[in-house]
């Protein structure tokens, strides 16, 4: 039977990996990630997860030897943010070009300086182009259910990609919500059999199987031409991941009957004539802002996207094809565009369309700010200016004022 | 490029085990960098400039065959001098032979 619990999001992330059955788990604490390394950890103490809990020195050390297990054929997770996800990077990078299928949380953090232990997204944002897939999440039933079916997208054999679920820190980390733990036997169900050829059928530390796991390649010749094929199926596996993430939604929502968005989620959206654009925990208020602006007679939708990673364009289209305006509201920092990283991307997915919507800029939610339904309001209002013509070319700085 | 695809040697006593076939796994060629082929890389492509002994100096003291890096010094009948495809033309033998046999000349292209 599905339990229902109250717990944070660090737990809700800690009961989606017991329920995928890890062989191998790895975690250094780091605020405000910590509580799933504690939770993850008592599991296993308690008997309740039959893993191996490896107690590192370091994050660079957590990534390195959960290349080592899921090398071996193990079903592995982990989560970290902010420095924590920095000291990692090394690592980080060669994960999903070696195409190792690990699950890593990011309880989203802000980068420093100046110092900060609170939430924001620079830290997910920085890394997107690193290769992993990244999902991010809403609300604590979200990361639960999405920590199960990150495994089912990373080890399709199609996408054999690492997977990032990204959830921020504070305003879910330590968010107490009541989730639903579904049934383990439905886990089971979803994910199939666990066996280690699942993990390195194409690249292992195996005696029985004697390969060189990644070896010097590149220079003019076979080598640069091998980079390059190597390149371009990573790309390959990103593209079909949008295809699995579909289906894994599909599925898992047919089994437990929770229902998220796979890709982008479309709220309000039919009779719309503009709408903003968010990411992660922030839809709440902005979901809330749509409900009282529309109570007044505004026309204005939502969109919520999911999978940034790989960034689903043809969905994008879809959604914004019949709006004036639109506005991404952003909880990080694209310095090199003076905007939000999310705004750029939209920017870029909209760039081919015959009439696109005018995009607008914002960025709230620095630092642990609150990003409040007024903020949101405000947004809708600067949106709606636009889609009757008068469009803001700057980028809007939300907690500048209050 | 010679490539050694041969399997491991099968030595008395020892159990070898056939290198990872990634076509005969199902491994796409495009997926991951895995080596189960040796490409050699031969030094001597990269020489631009080769030592020439004079067999009238040479008293096969071995020095040359000492000092080189690569370990590409070959002992002829009455002489030693370095194998072309090794050699990466580092000079090393010229400056350290006693007897002043041995000059680096430049390799045309």
């Amino acid at each position: 039977m599905a339990k229902k619990i109250v717990c944070d999001g660090n737990e809700a992330a800690a009961w989606g990996a017991a329920l995928a059955k890890p062989d191998m788990v790895a975690v250094y604490p780091i605020t405000p990630q910590s509580g799933v390394a504690e939770t993850v950890a008592g599991f296993i103490a308690d008997g309740e997860l039959d893993a191996d809990l490896m107690d590192v020195e370091g994050e660079h050390s957590v990534m390195s030897v959960l290349q080592g297990g899921a090398l071996a054929g193990a079903r592995t997770f982990t989560a970290t943010c902010g420095q924590g996800l920095a000291f990692m990077f090394e690592p980080y990078w060669r994960t999903p070009n070696l195409r190792l299928p690990i699950v890593l949380c990011i309880v989203c953090r802000d980068g420093i300086t100046p110092q900060c232990v609170w939430g924001g997204q620079q830290d997910a944002m920085t890394v997107k182009e690193c290769g992993w897939i990244q999902l991010y999440c809403e609300n604590n039933q979200e990361i639960t259910d999405t920590v199960v079916m990150a495994y089912r997208i990373a080890e399709h054999p199609e996408v054999m990609l690492p997977v990032n679920v990204c959830f921020d820190g504070n305003f879910l980390s330590y968010a107490a919500e009541p989730i639903e733990v579904v049934d383990q036997a439905v886990a089971d169900k979803f994910l199939g059999p666990k066996t280690p050829e699942k993990i390195n059928w194409h690249v292992a530390l195996d005696p029985l199987r004697p390969m060189g796991v990644d070896p010097l390649t590149g220079m003019t010749g076979p080598g640069g031409q091998a980079f390059a094929k190597y390149r371009k199926g990573h790309c390959l596996g990103m593209q079909n991941a949008l295809k699995v993430i579909e289906e894994a939604h599909k599925d898992w929502k047919k089994l437990t009957g929770h229902d998220f968005a796979p890709l982008i989620e479309e709220y309000q959206m039919k009779d719309a004539e503009y709408a903003i654009m968010v990411i992660g925990s922030m839809t709440g208020a902005g979901k809330d802002a749509v409900d009282v602006a529309r109570s007044k007679g505004k026309k204005v939708g939502l969109l919520k996207i999911k999978t940034f990673r790989p960034f689903p364009v043809k969905a994008l289209q879809k959604a914004v094809s019949k709006i004036k305006a639109l506005g991404v509201v952003d909880r990080s920092v694209n310095y090199g565009w003076n905007c939000g990283p999310l705004y750029q991307e939209v920017l870029a997915g909209t760039s081919k369309m015959k009439q696109r919507p005018e995009v607008i800029s914002f960025i709230g939610g620095l630092a642990g700010t609150d990003i409040t339904i007024d903020h949101m309001l405000d947004a809708i209002d600067t949106v709606g200016q636009a889609a009757k013509g008068k469009v803001v070319e700057e980028t809007i700085w939300m907690n500048e004022k209050f | 490029m010679a490539t050694a695809k041969k399997a491991a040697v099968k030595k008395k006593g020892t159990q070898a085990y056939k290198m990872f076939d990634p076509k005969k796994a199902g491994v796409p060629d495009h997926l991951c960098p895995i080596a189960t082929d040796l490409i050699v890389m031969k030094t001597g492509e990269w020489r631009s400039e080769r030592p020439i002994v004079d067999r009238t100096k040479c008293v096969k003291c071995g020095t040359c065959w000492a000092f080189c890096p690569t370990q590409c010094i070959v002992e002829k009948p009455r002489w030693f001098e370095a194998d072309m495809a090794i050699c990466k033309g580092c000079g090393i033998c010229a400056v350290e032979c006693p007897h002043g046999a041995i000059t680096m000349v430049t390799e045309r292209e």
